[in-house]
């Protein structure tokens, strides 16, 4: 069985690789590639020589160091509260079909499973090795990032199984997972407990050194070194000076990785015991769950069947729009783009007159939140054409000119993720003039929300097409779907695209940016006359150039194939 | 209504369909009939504005389907043989959709009498995931029926109905011919072709092998007279492998 499971990943790796190869024949994709090596060649060199300069290091940082285990707690935690079970315990159709039928125990499966894996782990490794530095040569940081990368995959699928195993079998399969949900827990409270112990001291640091120090402290103090301690053990490799220091933490990190696979394993088993226990319906149960996992569904299946009306005639393209609106009231999305602006905008109203920090980070977070969503937002955020390009044949046959179906796509995820961005910059300003000093004067404050509204459409609509634009003309290279990211085989291919479409949006901001300060600095005395100015100018630029990229791209929709895609 | 005229498709070397050229009229059903791999769907997926003619035109309703397409694809529908839906859209929003997008504004009217000829009009609010396959076809074909097409093209329709979907189907396909829509139906249900069809195109590796009524197409190969279409097809596209003798 092992080697049947071998051959079908070893083939299937070999002819996925040739067939990307067979994509460089196309002008496009060669010019791609050779673009994108460049870039990745003068990134690298660059942080050869930079390195050799001696420029800073984060990984030569105690206080790096110390946040990276905290950090892989963090994504931990969200594995086990948020839940990730449609995706890690997803198989394909095919594998459905002529795996699950096999006489093959759902052990080996999962073992296939965790191999399978690796392809996008060791490709992962590769990209992160170019774009990260780190102590020690190219093979041993490959080996420190590929064993922590396998440990959060491990993780992940173990987590997967422990929440399938109590979400089908109830406080039975609670009971035969009980050790891990309650180290979890156990862990989870230690951590928070050792950072309310210094609260006072993180809320009266006079200086982020301060804070820092008083983090470092919590950290390498008990409860939460006990807590971190296999945390740091999985990052240990990657901060390990040359030789014997690092052979030794490399060791430490396989040894936890082990103990993973076996955890995983013992998880399926008590797993395939439960299901044994159970009763012809819940037997059925499982294999609703399995076929759940088969089509990494994010579709609520309490679905919420509310619609929006939809008039019979006007504009045709609207349709589109309903429709990937929809989808976001369908998957629980509509509830976070409003929620999470309304939640930080009634923290700030709490807070009044109560807590300055509270405020002030209330005001942080919304602003921080505008930022990582306009990086991350089109990662997540997906019901436009990366999803529909999954249903090429249906979108061709629809009477519309490509260049209509371009912006009713775009316009579907862009104008939501606008909204979110808005509300959040209201809930900001609102915290900001809840200080007892406000540091912002009134008119600046209303320039501010005059001017947000168009400034942020403008980059989303460009945001969304650069990603949109990317998965038309590439689509052998992208990832299409409506489905967000979050899976550790999507992390290497997500900050490639993070990286490409990021220069791409610096590239179509320098036009707006430069008319924009422009305009700024002439009525900089006037907040009420500048802030609207360089809103409604530069995201007018930005929509505009945006606009002009979606008729081209029209065009490319209209001789788009399905054999392109996928 | 549908005119295809000297109709090539190429995929690198390889020519998938080769000159081939005929006329759907109105009220005309057109079998296309071939062996796996002739052509016939990626003749369909040309017709349909799907795929690129390399070669040749495609006019739907007096439209060239590549030069004009919107008028073209507004008076045309596709049904393929596997449904095409959205997984976060109920039975009821489905046809919405399909009848903002072709402009039907008497689409509340019509989707309730869709629904019941179909028998689906239970599954309304159900989700498309909630269907099994052949409610899934249902709903495709419901679709591609709400905006009453001018031209309709048909792949493999019967594909996950049941016997009381399949022959609703039949009686529907043939209503809307007799109304005046042309139709273009593709199949290796030779039974439904001889009993729809008012014409057959064969097609074997790319090209047109024998086209016409059955009647024609026996009077140009006497040897064929009496023969049933199953034979009249598989002699004419070289595929006569009979079963082995116990």
């Amino acid at each position: 069985m092992i080697a049947a499971f071998a051959y079908l990943i070893a083939t299937s790796t070999r002819n996925k690789v040739l067939s990307q190869i067979k994509r460089v024949k196309n002008p496009r994709y060669a010019i791609a590639l050779l673009l994108g090596l460049g870039y990745f060649w003068m990134v690298f060199f660059n942080q050869t020589r930079s390195q050799r300069a001696g420029a800073p290091n984060p990984f030569a940082s105690d206080l790096f160091g110390q946040l990276v285990p905290l950090l892989l707690f963090v994504v931990i935690s969200y594995f086990w509260i948020v839940g990730t079970d449609a995706q890690a315990l997803a198989f394909t159709q095919a594998e459905v079909s002529l795996l699950f039928t096999a006489p093959v125990s759902r052990r080996a499966l999962i073992l296939y499973k965790l191999a399978r894996a690796q392809a996008a782990v060791l490709t992962t490794t590769l990209i992160w090795v170019v774009i990260f530095r780190g102590k020690g040569g190219s093979v041993e940081r490959a080996l420190s990032y590929w064993v922590v990368l396998s440990i959060i995959n491990t993780h992940r699928l173990g987590v997967a199984l422990v929440r399938a195993s109590s979400g089908e079998h109830g406080t039975a399969g609670f009971r035969k997972n009980w050790v891990a949900i309650l180290l979890f827990v156990s862990a989870a409270a230690a951590i928070a407990f050792g950072f309310y112990g210094v609260r006072d001291a993180l809320s009266n640091a006079a200086s982020g050194g301060a804070a820092a120090t008083a983090i470092v402290g919590v950290m390498t103090s008990p409860p939460v070194s006990w807590v971190l301690f296999p945390f740091r053990l999985a990052v240990a490799p990657a901060f390990a000076e040359h030789g014997a220091a690092w052979a030794q933490a490399m060791l430490g990190a396989v040894a936890l990785f082990a103990l993973h696979i076996i955890w995983v394993l013992r998880t399926d088993s008590q797993f395939e015991e439960a299901a044994a226990e159970a009763s012809v319906k819940q037997a059925k149960r499982l294999a609703d769950l399995r076929s759940r996992g088969v089509s990494g569904a994010v579709l609520n299946t309490k679905v919420n069947r509310r619609t929006i009306r939809l008039a019979p005639t006007g504009p045709r393209s609207v349709a589109i729009i309903w429709k990937n609106y929809l989808f976001l009231m369908r998957t629980g999305m509509t509830r976070t783009l409003i929620g999470l602006p309304l939640l930080c905008a009634l923290l700030a109203i709490v807070f009044k007159g109560r807590t300055e920090l509270g405020e002030i980070m209330v005001a942080v977070t919304s602003f921080a939140l505008i930022f990582v969503t306009v990086i991350f937002g089109p990662m997540t955020i997906r019901n436009d054409l990366r999803g529909a390009l999954t249903r090429l044949p249906m979108l061709k046959t629809m009477p519309l000119r490509g260049r209509q179906i371009m912006l009713a796509e775009i316009a579907s995820s862009s104008s939501p993720t606008a909204i979110m961005q808005f509300l959040l910059s209201i809930s900001g300003i609102l915290a900001l003039s809840f200080l007892p000093k406000v540091p912002l004067p009134l008119e600046m404050r209303i320039g501010i929300l005059m001017g947000a509204p168009i400034l942020l459409l403008g980059i989303n609509l460009a945001n969304f097409t650069i990603h949109n634009g990317l998965a038309l003309l590439f689509p052998a290279w992208v990832r299409m779907g409506e489905g967000g990211t979050n899976g550790i085989e999507a992390v290497g291919q997500t900050m490639l695209v993070m990286i490409i479409t990021l220069f791409m949006l610096f590239v179509l901001l320098i036009v707006p940016a430069a008319v924009g300060a422009g305009g700024y600095f002439y009525w900089r005395s006037l907040p009420l006359v500048a802030f609207p100015f360089v809103g409604i100018v530069s995201g007018g630029i930005l929509a505009a150039e945006a606009y002009a990229i979606m008729m081209m791209l029209g065009g490319s929709l209209e001789k788009l194939e399905p054999s392109q895609v996928g | 209504m549908i005119s295809v005229n000297g109709l090539t498709r190429q995929y690198g070397d390889f020519t998938a369909v080769d000159r081939i050229s005929f006329t759907v009229n109105p009220g005309e059903v057109l079998g296309l009939v071939g062996p796996n791999g002739a052509g016939k769907t990626t003749t369909l997926r040309c017709l349909s504005g799907i795929i690129a003619p390399s070669l040749g035109t495609v006019t739907i309703a007096g439209h060239d389907i590549q030069k004009d397409p919107v008028p073209a694809k507004d008076a045309l529908a596709f049904i393929p043989d596997e449904p095409h839906l959205f997984d976060h859209l109920t039975v009821d929003e489905h046809l919405r959709f399909i009848g903002r997008l072709y402009g039907v504004a008497d689409v509340e009217s019509r989707i309730g009498p869709l629904l019941d000829e179909l028998e689906i009009a239970d599954k309304r609010r159900a989700m498309s995931t909630e269907l099994s396959r052949g409610m899934k076809q249902k709903l495709a074909i419901a679709c591609g029926l709400l905006h009453d097409p001018k031209v309709l093209i048909l792949d493999e329709p019967l594909t996950g109905l049941d016997p009381g979907g399949m022959r609703r189907m039949r009686a529907t396909i043939a209503n809307r011919a007799k109304a005046g829509a042309a139709v273009i139906l593709s199949s290796h249900l030779l039974t439904l072709v001889e009993e729809l069809c008012t014409s057959l195109f064969i097609i074997r590796r790319g090209s047109c092998v024998a086209s016409g009524t059955l009647e024609s197409i026996v009077a140009t190969r006497p040897d064929l007279a009496g023969k049933s279409l199953e034979d009249v097809f598989l002699e004419l596209t070289g595929t006569d492998e009979r079963a082995p003798t116990a």
